[in-house]
Parts: structure tokens; C-alpha cells; sequence
């Protein structure tokens, strides 16, 4: 970087546990500003170094090859009980957080994501939601939007066919274990801010040892739509956001216990 | 009395730039043009041309997918 003669101050650039490191992603996929949130979140909370992250498989894992902080690749969404053996088994004083998309987490992973809530786990969850499979060409995924063509619905999901699209966030809100859910976006300035809040958020309940923390983030994946990334967030804004609402779905600051049987 | 001016600089690390056009998209003031010149991998890049108006808000730094924009005030 070439010298200035004045001395200047840092508004916003790259977070510390950030590599300083290109993006392997695709031109135009939000993933990339997920990543970065949650290193920004890493930075404020002061955890670079007794944070550990789980990847699952797809695109989104990508943040792992460029996030200064420690990982495990798990099996296809099986990261949240991977999760469970770092926290559990390794270390409990670690804070431990999984990045999982949807053909990760909602399709293949819905089981063990819900499972780790019914155990009690405290974990952190951020789940890249861009209504398809990215990685392995565009197929559908179960959060595909009615009507949305992918290479395995070209005419479109149809719901006699191909079900409808799930809704995780709302889900994962009726789950006792969870103690915070919430849907954001990163296509304009607010929300980020807002995305960001979430997340640092579901860090925080898991730092307080309160339970389980969930932030579904949307974005969306121009190659997998076939458009150019300014089409592909215009495509957002009409359709995911239609489908998605966003905001936040639970967030308390205790697990809510009831007996039904006392023992004396 | 006048209130001074916040003097902002964006810097783009064009080898780090997709060319997505977000930046340019998500400025409020129309302070950056997508450029003429490609980077290495082949992509145009963003280029910084309006500083009077910039405010320094952030926006087009936070939206980039690719983490390529620095923005500065300058002290
Ligand atoms: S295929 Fe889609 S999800 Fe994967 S890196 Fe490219 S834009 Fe992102
Ligand atoms: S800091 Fe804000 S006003 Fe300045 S160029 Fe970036 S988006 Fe535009
Ligand atoms: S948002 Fe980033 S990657 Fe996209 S054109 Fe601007 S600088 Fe390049």
C-alpha cells in the first residue's frame, strides 16, 4: 500500500481474523459478507483465539480457507454434532459455532440440527440460505422457492412434485433449547448492521451459557439463478424477501423449564 | 463557525475485486464508477471519483462480497 503524507484513521475494512487473502467465491456471492460479519463479531468479542468453527459442506465452508480462527470440516451437515464434540468433549470453555447452506443444513443436516437442540447443546449457528445447491451446479434444495427453476426443477418447483420451501428460522423458534432465532439479509447497509447485531447476539447467548443460538442469513447465488450478480440481487429482493420475512423469532434470556414429574 | 469537512478516502484492492458492481450500486452519493481497466483475473474494477460527496458511510466496503474496500478519514 503506498505512503500518505496524512495520517488517517480506519473506518471499516478488513476484520482481524479475516485473512488478508482473496475470496474464492464467485463474483457476487454474499457468502462473502456472512464471513465477514462473523469475523467482525470474532474481533468485537475478543474470542479469536478460543473460538473454534465447524464447516459443512458447500460454498459457504469457503470462509473457513479465509478466517484466522481454528475449524473442523465436518460430513455433510453433520456439524452441529461435530460441534457438540468440541464443546462437550475437548473443550467447554471453547465457543464453538457451525457455518452450515441449506442443501447442508436444512436438507441432510435437519435431523442432527434439530437433535442438538433437543440435547441442550450451546451452540452458535449461522445458516447460509440461497434457495439452492450451490456448489454441485444448482440443484433444488428444500428452501427453493415455489415456481424457482434449478436444474433439477426446469420447469420450476411445483409443489405436487417438489414440496415446499422450509422455513428455519420460524422452526428452530419453537424448539425449547433455542434461546435465539432470527432471518436476516446483507443487500444494503441496514441490513448488515442488522445481521450483524443478530449474530453477535447468538454468540453472546452461548457466551452466557443461556443455549442455543440460530441466525439464518439469505443471499442469493447468481450462477445458481444464471444471472449477473446485479440481476441475481434484484431476483432477492422480489422473491426471497417475499418468501422469507425477516426479523428476529425468539430471543429470551433463559431456557424455559417445566417438570412434569418431581422427584423429592 | 464553519464545521470542518470530513475528508474520507476509499481504497479498492482491485486484485481482490470480482467486479460485481455492488459498491457502485450501494453508494449513496454516486462515488464510485465501475472503471475501464481489468484486474489480473479479468475483471473491470471500481473506481473512486467522487470525494467531495463521499461521507464515509461504509456501505460500499460492508456490501462487498469480496472484502476489497478500505474507507479512511482522514485526521
Ligand atoms: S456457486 Fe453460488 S454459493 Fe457457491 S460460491 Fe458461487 S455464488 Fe456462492
Ligand atoms: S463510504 Fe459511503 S459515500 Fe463514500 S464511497 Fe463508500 S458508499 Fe459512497
Ligand atoms: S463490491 Fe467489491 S468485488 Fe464488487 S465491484 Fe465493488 S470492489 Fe469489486
Amino acid at each position: 500500500m503506498e505512503e500518505k503524507d496524512s495520517p488517517r484513521r480506519l473506518i471499516c475494512g478488513r476484520p482481524k481474523s479475516l485473512m488478508q487473502a482473496k475470496s474464492p467465491l464467485c463474483s457476487g456471492c454474499q457468502h462473502g459478507i456472512v464471513g465477514r460479519i462473523i469475523s467482525e463479531v470474532i474481533d468485537e468479542l475478543g474470542i479469536m483465539g478460543n473460538v473454534v468453527g465447524i464447516g459443512g459442506v458447500g460454498c459457504h465452508a469457503m470462509s473457513m480457507f479465509v478466517m484466522n480462527v481454528d475449524f473442523v470440516q465436518a460430513l455433510h451437515g453433520r456439524a452441529p454434532a461435530v460441534g457438540t464434540g468440541v464443546k462437550r468433549g475437548l473443550n467447554e470453555e471453547a465457543v464453538v459455532f457451525t457455518i452450515q447452506g441449506d442443501g447442508d443444513l436444512a436438507a441432510i443436516g435437519i435431523g442432527d440440527l434439530i437433535n442438538a437442540t433437543v440435547r441442550g447443546e450451546k451452540l452458535t449457528t449461522v445458516f447460509f440460505n440461497n434457495a439452492g445447491y450451490g456448489t454441485t451446479g444448482g440443484q433444488l434444495a428444500p428452501t427453493t422457492l415455489i415456481g424457482q427453476v434449478t436444474t433439477t426443477t426446469p420447469d420450476g418447483r411445483r409443489p405436487e412434485a417438489g414440496g415446499f420451501p422450509i422455513h428455519v428460522a420460524e422452526l428452530m423458534a419453537g424448539l425449547p433449547g433455542v434461546v435465539y432465532s432470527a432471518r436476516c439479509a446483507v443487500n444494503t447497509l441496514a441490513q448488515f448492521k442488522r445481521t450483524k447485531k443478530a449474530i453477535k447476539t447468538a454468540f453472546q447467548k452461548q457466551i452466557d451459557g443461556i443455549g442455543y443460538g440460530f441466525v439464518e442469513v439469505l443471499s442469493a447465488c447468481p450462477p445458481l439463478l444464471k444471472m449477473s450478480p446485479t440481476k441475481a440481487r434484484e431476483w432477492f429482493e422480489k422473491h426471497m424477501l417475499a418468501e422469507y420475512p425477516l426479523g428476529e423469532f425468539k430471543n429470551v434470556n433463559e431456557r424455559e423449564i417445566k417438570y412434569q414429574i418431581e422427584n423429592d | 463557525m464553519e464545521k470542518k469537512k470530513k475528508v474520507i478516502e476509499v481504497e479498492i484492492n482491485k486484485e481482490f475485486c470480482k467486479g460485481c458492481s455492488f459498491c457502485v450500486d450501494s453508494c449513496p452519493k454516486e462515488c464510485l464508477i465501475m472503471g475501464e481497466e481489468i484486474n489480473s483475473v479479468g475483471y473491470n474494477f471500481p473506481v473512486f471519483i467522487n470525494q467531495e460527496d463521499c461521507t464515509g458511510c461504509g456501505a460500499c466496503s460492508f456490501l462487498c462480497p469480496d472484502i476489497a474496500i478500505e474507507v479512511y478519514q482522514v485526521v
